[in-house]
């Protein structure tokens, strides 16, 4: 009973101690680097019940994390020469948590939107999504490299998401015939497979999982991308506003990590990620 | 405020939306119609024919009738626009989401206006027939000039009320990418993550077009002097 006291104490202090270092920079002496995330959140982040070589513990808990953005963090922990401490918080109170110290960094698939750059900074984007067409691999559009190549081609996206933006686009600047967006990827999928939709957009990693997972598909890169906001195309490493000098070694690491590697990682990720994400 | 937000960026949207909701109604009752008067007639002949042959064809086309009002009436049209859709389009018919939009609602309206249009002939008195053919009518000038405009008026407060039902049916027909009314209040939902606002925006609009139609329909059977109704119900 003493020792649950002492216990509880000292974590309270250490809380009052925490919240009160806040308006302070992070001390790349205390050794550690603690990373706050969802740990529900495939590609980018899941929770495992066993120990593998490429997850990592999550503190407190003898379950462990994986994904695109564990490997990030475990890239970032080892440039800084940092302990990597993974705490699993929900996704509302990540901010929050940053805000008030109980975590250095947020690295969670968070967009930099421009509401959350009100509280927090955010380094460079650590994933960059590339938006691509999915058409039937016996089409004549396997070899489309521009907008203009869609002309007169079906197009749809997803109801609600940036791929139904995105099919207007194709219309718009191709000429390909729009149609009213679809509830889901599974009912576009079973359009053009039906012959009534030659194409959609979907984000690269998405796209490659669905052409892993149905025979007959394949997807095709477009030269010139598609017009899509920043926040609805990367993610990036929330870190307090003091933490400046955090943030450029973060931005200093992040920089070491070549486009081929992110994408290695990212396939890695969607590949291990768990059933129905 | 997120009704004017919706309203302002979606306005087109709405329109749109209650044009193609009021084409495929208009449509879809009107030759919904054609086909069940053409059912109907034939469900409703009881007379036996004299030749086997005859006997036959009817007994065969009665019984294919009611197959097809049985199965269209006892499945769903969200299920129906599906299977017309992509199945037939798989089977080569490479027809747009519209024309399958408006090939669904009518095969559904003729089945349900198959029942009403063979109740108004046998609503008909007998000696209307018997007056027509006296007057040297053949059975099929007896039926398209005197029997059948008085079933069609005695039966017009069922037909008016299909045509409100369909306003209100066409909404699943989005799942074949129709952008009707239901689909534009949706996307709307979706674009600002309000759903409560943008349904209400939409059950004003549809209770609008309902509540119109059904007071021009209301004038109109004045007009033929016949019965009508007031309560809106549904199939």
């Amino acid at each position: 009973m003493k020792k649950l006291f002492i216990l509880l104490f000292l974590t309270f202090t250490l809380f009052i101690l925490s919240a009160c270092k806040s308006e302070e920079e992070f001390d790349f002496n205390k050794g550690e680097l603690v990373v706050g995330l969802e740990c529900a959140y495939a590609p980018f982040n899941w929770t495992e019940d066993e120990k593998t070589l490429s997850n990592h513990p999550i503190f407190g808990t003898s379950t462990f994390a994986e994904g695109y953005d564990i490997q990030i963090a475990k890239i970032v922990a080892q440039e800084l020469d940092l302990i990597l401490v993974i705490k699993k918080m929900e996704w509302g109170a990540l901010i929050e948590n940053l805000k008030e110290g109980s975590i250095d960094l947020i690295i969670a698939g968070m967009s930099p939107t421009a509401d959350r750059k009100l509280s927090i900074d955010f380094t460079n984007p650590y994933y960059e999504s590339t938006h691509v067409v999915l058409v039937k691999d016996d089409s004549r559009y396997v070899d489309a490299k521009t907008f203009a190549d869609f002309n007169g081609a079906n197009v749809v996206g997803q109801q609600g998401t940036v791929y139904d933006d995105l099919a207007k686009q194709l219309s718009e600047k191709g000429g390909a015939t729009y149609h009213s967006a679809l509830d889901t990827v599974p009912l576009i999928i079973f359009a053009m497979q039906s012959g009534a939709i030659d194409a959609t957009i979907l984000e690269e990693p998405v796209a490659i999982s669905t052409v892993a997972q149905h025979t007959g598909f394949t997807y095709v890169t477009l030269e010139t991308p598609f017009e899509i906001a920043e926040e609805d195309r990367v993610v990036s490493i929330g870190v307090r506003k003091a933490d400046s000098v955090l943030r450029d070694a973060i931005n200093a690491a992040l920089a070491k990590i070549t486009n081929e590697m992110r994408t290695t990682l990212m396939n890695q990720a969607i590949e291990q990620s768990p059933e129905g994400e | 405020m997120v009704y004017i937000r919706i309203l302002e960026n979606f306005w087109e949207a709405f329109l749109l939306g209650i044009g193609y909701t009021l084409l495929l109604s208009l449509v879809g009752t009107i030759v919904g119609l054609v086909i069940a008067l053409i059912l109907g007639v034939v469900k409703s002949i009881q007379a036996i024919p004299k030749r086997k042959a005859s006997r036959i064809a009817l007994k065969v086309g009665q019984t294919l009738i009611q197959l097809y009002v049985t199965v269209i009436r006892g499945t769903p049209m969200m299920v129906q626009a599906m299977i017309f859709y992509y199945v037939f389009r798989r089977m080569g018919l490479l027809w747009t989401p519209l024309e399958a939009g408006l090939f669904t609602v009518s095969v559904n309206t003729g089945a349900y206006l198959t029942e009403v249009v063979k109740n108004g002939i046998e609503s008909v008195p007998k000696g209307q027939e018997e007056a027509a053919k006296s007057l040297g009518m053949n059975r099929f000038k007896a039926m398209s000039l005197v029997i059948l405009p008085q079933a069609i008026k005695t039966q017009m407060a069922s037909i008016g009320n299909e045509f409100i039902i369909n306003i209100k049916d066409t909404s699943v027909l989005n799942v074949i990418m129709i952008s009707e009314l239901y689909y534009v209040a949706e996307d709307a939902a979706m674009r600002y993550s309000s759903f409560l606002e943008a349904m209400l925006i939409a059950a004003v609009i549809y209770l609008f077009l309902t509540y119109t139609t059904s007071k021009l329909l209301k004038l109109f059977e004045n007009k033929l002097g016949v019965k009508t109704l007031d309560i809106v119900s549904s199939n």
